[in-house]
């Protein structure tokens, strides 16, 4: 079973990933409420999860630095942004994320961008 | 008539009276002619001859233009040689002449300012010398011919003398004169001048203005006399402040060019006016005074102040759009997101078994988002107000306002552990405010729920009263036993409307609306550590909001 980490602030959607993640096959590696406590979860991971879903606007951490930080950890982690701010869709792409999800979005297109980044080598799935 | 003379007594009175008509002789015209005729009738003589020696050497009769007659070229013809040298030596000669009479005469140097200038001859037909006597007596009247001589050419040249100073003064007095007109030309040029002019002293008085000074400030020239430099600025940072600071500068010799400073007409209205000062310095290197110019420049100050407000007011709107734009593609977007997840997933599982508590929750959390959407609204719809439109204030009574918002909380979060205690200094207490003191109230409440883990929320409520410089306030402190704020966060929670930075993760947009309406009411708002320096024991959010009785 695949394993999803999630950083997300908002609870509501923190309720419902864990919903579909479980739902459709994939285990919840953990959930991070800010983009700080993001990287140091990554860190203590034993088992580095292959695919993160990664909000932006968060307190203490942006999900921009909080990427920049986990892909210097892991450069093999799929990071698909999961955001309301398409403002930061360019540099998203700049700093090697796999792809960008607008919000709001299907469960379908979610698991599908889920399943194309476990599924391929390369490191950019991005529209 | 002619007087007989006999002896030395009658030539001695002679001499006397000689000397007295000489005394009022003023002048030399007809001077000889005159000397001549005195001589004649006081010393009874036979001729009487003036020689004067020109400046090539030639001696020649004095009276030119006297008709020469026979005998007295028989004179000249036989005299010329001693004419020629008591010219030379100064001494006087006695001798008999023979034309064909006997004739005995006295060659007498005449000087001008003891230079021999003549000879005068004065001649007895007799047979003999002249006695000694006579010769002394008529030496006596050579010097005294030669002393009225200097006397004249004294008062010659003192009249000379006086002319040049006439004309000196004259000179003069026309210099004055071109110089009144030219003051005058000056004075007109300074007090018909289109902008105000003043001099003023080291000592701040004012010396001098013009009539544009006194249309541009109101005050008649003799009221500016009696007024200081300073009293002519507005009491403000621009006006007297800059002022003492520009009349500093100027008593260290600066030249100061087109300040901007804010005046006061008699009347209280402000004029902005550009101001020059030019310092006048004397030859001891002190400044005795200033030439100061003034150009009243209100009409183009109001009109760059208004566009400056229509700019302001441009990029608030811009601000104002490109915020609702960032709500309505952020914060609504994460409720769609919420709201749209839960419906999917509550799909899937209507039909899964052992899913209906799973369901239940999906239902509340996607109704929450409902009302948080509903909530931004409504606070979107009260940010667009206070933006817009200027807020009325009226004498507001907050503890009963308080009351009600607690019981809406308490209804609305039923199923939450909630305690919520009133610490007052009265039951009755007014501030200067409006009707959106409910939501400052209702929004800092709620936020002190939704972020708190606890199982037993407590919030307390304190108001007391606090001093703040001039005014009296209203301290209403909110403490709970949330999750807290870091310190990074503390001042950032209030900033997210209106702002060029829009991506600040704050608490929503309750924080920001609470901020705006305690701005409008001249209030202030913060938030500090319940317990001070551990922020994770919760919060204590501190309004100040001005008392009135």
């Amino acid at each position: 079973m695949e394993k999803i980490f999630v950083v997300e602030d908002e609870p509501s959607l923190q309720f419902f990933y864990k919903q579909i993640l479980t739902l459709n096959g994939f285990e919840l590696a953990g959930i991070a409420n800010d983009g700080a406590e993001a990287v140091s979860i990554f860190k203590a991971f034993s088992e580095k999860p292959k695919v993160i879903l990664m909000d932006h606007r968060m307190p203490k951490k942006n999900g921009i630095d909080a990427s920049k930080e986990i892909l210097k950890l892991d450069k093999n982690v799929k990071i698909i942004f999961t955001t309301a701010d398409n403002s930061i869709k360019e540099e998203a792409h700049s700093i090697g994320a796999f792809s960008f999800k607008d919000k709001p979005f299907t469960v379908e297109d979610l698991i599908e961008n889920i399943n194309n980044a476990l599924n391929t080598d390369c490191f950019n799935n991005m529209e | 008539m002619k007087y007989s003379l006999t002896n030395e007594s009658d030539y001695f009175n002679a001499f006397i009276k000689t000397a007295e008509y000489l005394a009022t002789v003023i002048t030399y015209q007809d001077f000889w002619v005159y000397v001549k005729k005195l001589i004649k009738e006081f010393y009874n003589v036979d001729l009487v001859y003036f020689y004067e020696c020109r400046y090539d050497g030639k001696i020649f009769k004095l009276q030119r233009n006297l008709p020469n007659n026979q005998f007295s070229e028989k004179i000249f013809e036989q005299i010329k040689e001693l004419l020629a040298e008591v010219m030379e030596s100064g001494f006087i000669v006695s001798e008999l002449i023979n034309i064909p009479e006997l004739y005995a005469i006295v060659l007498l140097p005449i000087t001008k300012m003891k230079k021999i200038m003549g000879i005068m001859v004065i001649g007895h037909q007799r047979n003999e010398l002249l006695p000694k006597y006579l010769l002394n007596i008529y030496l006596s009247l050579a010097r005294l011919v030669s002393t009225t001589i200097d006397n004249l050419y004294m008062i010659e040249e003192l009249k000379n003398h006086q002319n040049y100073l006439e004309e000196l003064v004259k000179d003069r007095n026309k210099a004055v004169e071109a110089l009144r007109e030219s003051e005058e030309k000056y004075r007109d040029l300074y007090q018909e001048a289109p902008n105000a002019y003043f001099s003023i002293a080291p000592n701040k008085s004012i010396l001098r203005s013009n009539k544009a000074a006194e249309s541009l400030l109101g005050y008649t020239n003799e009221e500016f006399l009696n007024m200081k430099v300073l009293d002519l600025y507005a009491d403000t940072e621009k006006g007297q402040i800059k002022a003492r600071e520009i009349f500093k500068r100027f008593l260290k010799g600066e030249n100061i060019r087109h300040e901007e400073l804010l005046m006061e007409h008699k009347n209280g209205d402000l004029l902005w006016v550009t101001v020059s000062v030019k310092p006048i310095i004397d030859e001891m290197e002190n400044i005795i005074g200033s030439r100061s110019m003034v150009i009243n420049i209100t009409e183009r100050k109001l009109a760059e102040e208004k566009l400056k407000e229509s700019e302001k007011m441009y990029r608030e709107a811009y601000n104002r759009a490109e915020f609702y734009k960032d709500i309505f593609t952020h914060d609504i977007n994460n409720i769609l997101q919420s709201m749209l997840s839960g419906l999917q997933i509550s799909e899937i599982i209507l039909d899964l078994p052992n899913k209906f508590e799973e369901l239940k929750t999906n239902v509340k959390i996607i109704k929450d988002q409902v009302y948080r959407g509903a909530d931004l609204v409504s606070n979107i719809r009260k940010l667009s107000q206070l933006g817009e439109s200027k807020i009325s204030l009226k004498r507001t009574e907050i503890c009963n306002i308080l009351k009600n918002s607690i019981d809406y909380i308490k209804t609305t979060y039923q199923e939450k552990k909630i305690n919520i205690n009133v610490d007052s200094i009265s039951k009755q207490l007014y501030v200067q405010a409006n009707e959106l003191i409910r939501d400052v109230f209702e929004n800092i409440l709620i936020n002190a729920i939704r972020h708190n883990k606890s199982a037993n929320m407590e919030i307390i409520v304190k108001i007391s009263k606090e001093q703040r410089t001039s005014k009296k306030d209203l301290k209403i402190e909110f403490m709970d036993n949330g999750n807290g704020v870091e310190d990074d966060r503390k001042k950032k929670i209030f900033l997210r409307a209106y702002t060029e930075k829009r991506s600040v993760h704050g608490m929503g947009l309750g924080l920001s609306l609470v901020k705006k309406i305690i701005d409008s009411y001249n209030g202030k708002i913060w938030v500090e550590d319940r317990i001070k320096g551990d922020h994770s024991k919760g919060s204590n959010f501190v309004l100040l909001i001005p008392e009135v009785i």
